[in-house]
């Protein structure tokens, strides 16, 4: 059976990784750009809502990251951390904390590698444990449950 | 009829998925949980025997104290339910497609090998 990666594909692995996979038209030497340049991750990198109000990333070993969003009523949220490895424009290995807290992180590895005309990107996002893994998702969800619930209120909950 | 009706209808209040998010850090008492929030302690007990209810939480027994947590499974659970989420994220990979498809390919800039 083929997987259909022209969207994103997301499945929890083992008892602590999510794994994430997505197709791109276009070969990992661009793809790595947007995924790496301030100014192009900007561009795509907003929640609905919600523009990037920090970007910065260094993009080497002994580099770090720091993407950060306004979220309503003046609160903010970010995500940061160190990068561990980087092998341009194939593979970058770092750190994630959500809003800084080191109870929060996720070491994920990050590959590109050439399919067919484009590329195939294949994340994977490793927690401490099973439970770091879930309140990751837990978190993940309440965030975003707002627009998901205005997109499920079609839905009959009662 | 979905199984998972009743997670999603006790997701749908934003005290219990306040509730949620604080757990996410960590068990809490019903003190705990009731502190942050304006509302009394039986109104958080209430919420919170609908999460419980749900199968979203559980409650260890600590002595005299109840504090609640997370139930694992049943995040696992919603995250293969929640399409509508991940749809969210896919919206920004799909902002990345639009972008790539207008980038040079030849970057002007010097690149990082």
């Amino acid at each position: 059976m083929s997987l259909d990666l022209t969207k994103l594909q997301t499945t929890l692995d083992g008892e602590t990784d999510i794994i994430c996979r997505r197709d791109f038209g276009h070969l990992p030497a661009k793809v790595w750009r947007a995924l790496t340049e301030p100014a192009l991750i900007r561009q795509w990198m907003a929640v609905d809502g919600h523009p990037m109000t920090r970007c910065e990333i260094d993009p080497r070993p002994g580099g770090s990251f720091h993407y950060e969003w306004a979220g309503p009523d003046g609160t903010s949220f970010f995500f940061s951390g160190p990068i561990l490895a980087v092998d341009a424009p194939r593979h970058m290995t770092h750190i994630e904390h959500f809003n800084g807290d080191p109870a929060m992180a996720a070491h994920i590895t990050t590959d590109l590698a050439p399919h067919g005309t484009g590329s195939r990107m294949t994340m994977v996002m490793r927690y401490a444990n099973a439970e770091a893994r879930a309140s990751a998702v837990a978190t993940g969800m309440t965030d975003g449950m707002d627009q998901v619930y205005a997109k499920l209120d079609a839905l009959p909950l009662d | 009829m979905l199984p998972l009706d009743a997670p999603f209808a006790a997701l749908a209040d934003p005290t219990r998925r306040a509730i949620l998010a604080r757990l996410a850090e960590g068990e809490a008492t019903v003190q705990d949980l009731a502190r942050p929030f304006a509302i009394s302690q039986p109104a958080i007990s209430r919420h919170l025997k609908v999460l419980e209810d749900a199968g979203l939480i559980e409650t260890r027994i600590d002595g005299t104290a109840r504090p609640r947590r997370l139930k694992p499974d049943t995040m696992a659970q919603l995250w293969d339910w929640l399409g509508q989420y991940r749809a969210l994220w896919e919206a920004q990979f799909q902002r990345l497609d639009t972008l790539l498809d207008n980038l040079p390919d030849d970057p002007p800039t010097e690149r990082t090998l």
